[in-house]
């Protein structure tokens, strides 16, 4: 897992698997967008790799969304459902 | 307000890159029987293997004369087949950083930091060893055999990111096609 620096590692969930299956993308293709190689993809689908905010914002702009929809500190849940709850809520 | 001009330094860094991706994509289908993980950890045991026979060849050449000879043959040996180990596995330890995205980056320094603690430890035992030989050792072929093991050490610096990069690197996904 990179970048590793001092301190207690946290965690960052993701998206990026079930965001570029719902496209129909493959890692090839997502990988050639964020200019990245295809196993960078999946170690970051895995949370083998952590992304830097450049790189993940590179990301964002593929999906075309922000980057708490893509990347949290916290478990991520299936969108649809964090969408209807803050229907919900409002 | 206009761009500056890049450095020499950087304008060096990208022509390595482009080198470096020029020489990538002319060598991506050499050898295609020694790239899966399980044929680079072999190759890789026989690279230590080899290094482990040249070390032994340099401290020989204190009392065999044709030891210098077995450890020429064995360093030129380790060296190509490091020239390969390098083709079968990208050269990503070698690679400029403008080459390689920072998760490749990240493997690489992993690999360079562990190959520089290999370098000093195996440096400090040859330099050791000559410096010992001579206070305690009187013998004309120290010299030989010290030269010969802090180059076997220095080999064995040199090329331990490219063995540990092609040790763990994993074998492609198929998804990532």
């Amino acid at each position: 897992m990179s970048p590793i620096k001092r301190g207690t590692a946290l965690p960052i969930f993701n998206r990026v698997g079930v965001l570029r299956a719902e496209r129909k993308m493959s890692r090839a293709q997502l990988a050639e967008l964020v200019e990245v190689n295809p196993q960078t993809v999946g170690a970051l689908e895995r949370g083998d790799h952590y992304p830097s905010l450049d790189l993940a914002m590179r990301i964002c702009d593929v999906f075309d969304l922000p980057i708490e929809a893509v990347f949290s500190r916290t478990e991520l849940g299936p969108l649809s459902a964090e969408l209807f709850r803050r229907e919900k809520d409002r | 307000m206009t761009k500056p001009e890049p450095s020499l330094f950087a304008r060096y860094q990208e022509s390595r890159a482009q080198m470096f991706v020029n020489s990538d994509k002319h060598y991506a289908n050499w050898l295609p029987g020694l790239r899966p993980q399980r044929r680079r950890r072999t190759f890789v045991i026989g690279l230590v293997a080899l290094l482990v026979a040249t070390a032994a060849f340099a401290l020989a050449t204190l009392t065999v004369e044709w030891a210098l000879g077995g450890w020429g043959l064995c360093y030129i040996a380790f060296f190509f087949a490091s020239i390969v180990l390098g083709i079968v596995s990208h050269s990503r330890a070698e690679a400029p950083e403008g080459a390689l995205d920072e998760y490749e980056v990240a493997h690489r320094n992993h690999a360079r930091s562990i190959g520089l603690t290999v370098t000093q430890g195996l440096g400090t035992v040859a330099a050791a060893y000559v410096f010992l030989g001579a206070m305690f050792l009187d013998n004309p072929n120290l010299a030989l055999s010290g030269g010969a093991l802090v180059l076997t050490a220095l080999g064995a610096g040199r090329f331990s990111p490219a063995m540990i990069l092609a040790w763990s690197a994993p074998d492609n996904d198929p998804e990532d096609g």
